[in-house]
């Protein structure tokens, strides 16, 4: 690595501001490489940010939840959708997503925003039960092309054997926190209701029964002052 | 237009100018054409031949000094695609950032319109710069007041108090309680050798002459104001198929707020060409706003924190960019491993931090009271201020970030502002979302060590957002409540700005 060539300077400069250029070392090797590569070199559009999860697994998981919690899947997750090579109008995109083919799957983008709440879902269900989960997932791949996609995985999840992680997926978009599928199985229905986990700050943020209600959790709001002298926007601007 | 009746008042000539000539008075086009936006993208797409099926490459703008020089962008220029794949809001996040860059190197060029930046001929190659030019931004203590003539646009007003001290190239620091105290009166800032961290924001003048026809520098105008308060926006040039300009491209406004430390010129001689400078009155205009004063020191004031939020086409929710001396502070992950494995820190010294420190409070602890600085700046007790950087930014995000600081840092090496790096750009990713008016901001967090020292993190709504705090900014209007009267829109907002509440009575 080069370091910056720098005006002569005594030691005390050099003892406050010199080790900047060590401090590169720890992350400027691989970036001042990289850079020059960059700058001169094209690379292809699609070249991924590395991901653990792989893309198809992530846009099946987001089927899946939008099929159990009955919010569009655009809305649980921003910019999902078909990919941008398929040039599909704003207007198509809703309709795309509705009647998906299975021979389209590879072009679905599972959407990124700013979040990320479906990444921290994801993982968060695969850490705990990742055979269920995957059991889940080929329910969802298996129905795309049905007439009724969301009814299909509905009525083919509530008679597998993993219904209560259905369960616990539905709750956790709702909620922000984890029922464990095991104790909803053995809840009778009696008081005081399964013990959960909340899953992170963010997950309380993002629950989705308080948007369902046009409302915002306690001590969290992205609505200005004032808000509450006015309407909330509809409905479908929340779940789509 | 406003001089002009404070004139004929004034000298009782009203007669001169007829009040029909009066009501005709053009109003003043508050956001102009601007000839050179800088319209340099972060990368290129470049298509496919037709009929071939490969994908699009992304050819990313070389970083070279010809940057220094191109001008100050309108308004960001953005691509959901690039080398991010389907991540839009990481290609999205790369072209916001780049922006920033230019956005930085434009502001802080020489002030004489005409020397490339680290040219100039102090140390360093330090110059005043375009911000701290009168001519291109003001002071928020010289717009939100009722005097006409002090609020004047390029007109200096030196202090009784400070004239003794004036000179060539010297700033007017007007000190209140925003000038020392954090937001929400978090607390101030101390260095390492007990100076009090000082703080101003200033705007260009779009912002100014919205603010100033609109006469929304005092309370009781804005009490009367019954339109939308809706800065104007930065748009870039719109041309057709011919590349001929339909549309000019405007600037916008834009508001600023920087922070520096004080420089002793014989302590801290070594340190001057390493920070930009400026040599500054710093009045104290006595209670209430100061406890003491009315007084004036000079000090020579070093650049360490810069925020700017330009209010742009695409972004009504403004785009906010931070950038930061690297001497600030360490991250808190260098000081884990510090602590833990004995790996040095990147720097010996820091302005807001002291390795090995054993009686400092815990890191991002705010001062003891009282806060009240005296005519010397410096604080009372030997307390210093040990602040460490939170990660709060996306791991990916600071990759990208670092890559282009270390590019445009090499293109200004051996001027002070080499020693300037960007933490991020927070933008509106769904600027256009009903259910959500701070525009879903990416990244969620962003806090600037010096000026958002103790609201770092990750916590919803406690830690620091820049689009969070500023959707809550309110102003003095008095509005109906019955939304069919203002198109849905927010009750008493203030577009985004804390400026409107800092009104003069």
């Amino acid at each position: 690595m080069s370091d910056f060539p720098r005006a002569a300077r005594d030691e005390d400069t050099d003892k406050h501001l010199g080790e900047v250029t060590r401090r590169t070392v720890i992350t400027g090797v691989a970036a001042t490489a990289v850079a020059a590569t960059v700058v001169t070199a094209d690379l292809p559009a699609n070249a991924q940010i590395a991901s653990a999860v792989p893309s198809e697994d992530m846009v099946l998981f987001i089927l899946l939840s939008g099929a159990l919690t009955g919010i569009s899947e655009a809305k649980l997750a921003t910019d999902f959708g078909p990919k941008a090579k398929l040039k599909i109008p704003r207007d198509q995109i809703q309709k795309f997503i509705k009647e998906l083919k299975p021979s389209e799957l590879a072009d679905v983008s599972a959407g990124s925003d700013p979040v990320g709440i479906k990444r921290v879902y994801f993982d968060w269900v695969s850490t705990r039960h990742p055979v269920q989960l995957k059991n889940l997932l080929r329910i969802a791949k298996e129905s795309i092309g049905a007439p009724d996609r969301w009814q299909t995985i509905a009525d083919r999840v509530q008679s597998s054997g993993d219904k209560f992680l259905g369960r616990s997926i539905v709750l956790m978009w709702y909620l922000g926190g984890w029922y464990d599928p095991k104790k909803l199985e053995d809840d009778k229905g009696q008081v005081p209701p399964p013990a959960f986990q909340v899953i992170s700050p963010e997950a309380y943020t993002q629950g989705w029964a308080l948007k369902v209600a046009r409302a915002h959790p306690m001590g969290f709001s992205q609505l200005p002052f004032g808000y509450w002298t006015r309407d909330p926007a509809e409905l479908v601007e929340y779940i789509g | 237009m406003r001089h002009l009746r404070s004139f004929a008042g004034a000298l009782g000539v009203a007669g001169l100018l007829t009040s029909s000539a009066l009501a005709q008075a053009p109003v003043p086009d508050i956001n102009p054409p601007v000839a050179n936006c800088n319209m340099t993208p972060e990368a290129v797409e470049v298509k496919p031949p037709p009929g071939s099926t490969n994908p699009s490459t992304f050819k990313v703008t070389s970083i070279i000094p010809d940057l220094l020089t191109s001008g100050q962008p309108c308004q960001q220029i953005v691509n959901p695609a690039g080398r991010a794949g389907d991540d839009t809001v990481t290609n999205r996040q790369r072209g916001f950032d780049f922006y920033s860059w230019l956005t930085f190197i434009a502001m802080n060029s020489p002030a004489d319109g005409k020397t490339t930046i680290g040219k100039g001929p102090r140390p360093g190659g330090d110059a005043m710069t375009m911000w701290e030019d009168l001519k291109n931004y003001r002071p928020l203590a010289d717009v939100m007041q009722n005097d006409d003539a002090k609020r004047a646009w390029a007109t200096r007003h030196v202090p009784d108090e400070c004239k003794s001290l004036d000179g060539p190239g010297k700033i007017v620091f007007h000190l209140g309680e925003e000038a020392f105290n954090q937001p929400f009166k978090t607390g101030p800032l101390i260095d390492q050798d007990g100076n009090y961290a000082l703080f101003d924001i200033l705007m260009n003048k779009p912002m100014f002459d919205f603010i100033n026809v609109n006469r929304l520098f005092s309370k009781r105008e804005q009490e009367k104001f019954d339109k939308e308060i809706e800065f104007p926006s930065g748009v870039n040039p719109v041309k057709d198929a011919a590349g001929q300009i339909t549309a000019p491209g405007r600037m916008g406004a834009i508001m600023l707020k920087v922070s520096y430390r004080i420089l002793d010129p014989v302590a801290n001689s070594d340190l001057i060409k390493q920070f930009h400078t400026s040599d500054a009155l710093i009045y104290f205009p006595g209670p209430p706003a100061t406890k003491t004063g009315p007084t004036c020191v000079e000090k020579k004031l070093g650049l360490i924190g810069f925020h700017v939020g330009h209010k742009t086409k695409f972004a009504p929710q403004w785009v906010w960019t931070s950038f930061e001396h690297v001497s600030n502070v360490p991250d808190e992950v260098d000081v884990r491993e510090h602590v833990k494995t004995g790996k040095p820190l990147p720097l010996r010294r820091y302005n807001f931090f002291k390795e090995g420190c054993k009686d400092c409070d815990e890191a991002n602890a705010t001062p003891p009271k009282p806060w009240h600085p005296p005519a010397s700046l410096k604080f009372p007790t030997s307390y210093r201020s040990q602040v460490v950087r939170t990660k709060m930014v996306p791991s990916h995000n600071l990759k990208d970030v670092d890559q282009l600081n270390q590019s445009f840092r090499k293109i200004l090496k051996g001027t002070v502002w080499e020693n300037y790096v960007l933490l991020t750009t927070q933008w509106p990713s769904d600027f256009g979302g009903k259910t959500d008016p701070t525009g879903a901001p990416a990244p969620t967090y962003l806090a600037n060590s010096t000026l958002e020292t103790y609201s770092q993190g990750k916590v919803p709504l406690a830690s620091s957002s820049c689009m969070a705090c500023h959707g809550n900014a309110v102003s003095f209007q008095r509005r109906d409540s019955d939304p069919t009267k203002f198109d849905g829109k927010p009750f008493n907002q203030s577009d985004f700005t804390f400026i409107l509440e800092k009104a003069a009575p």
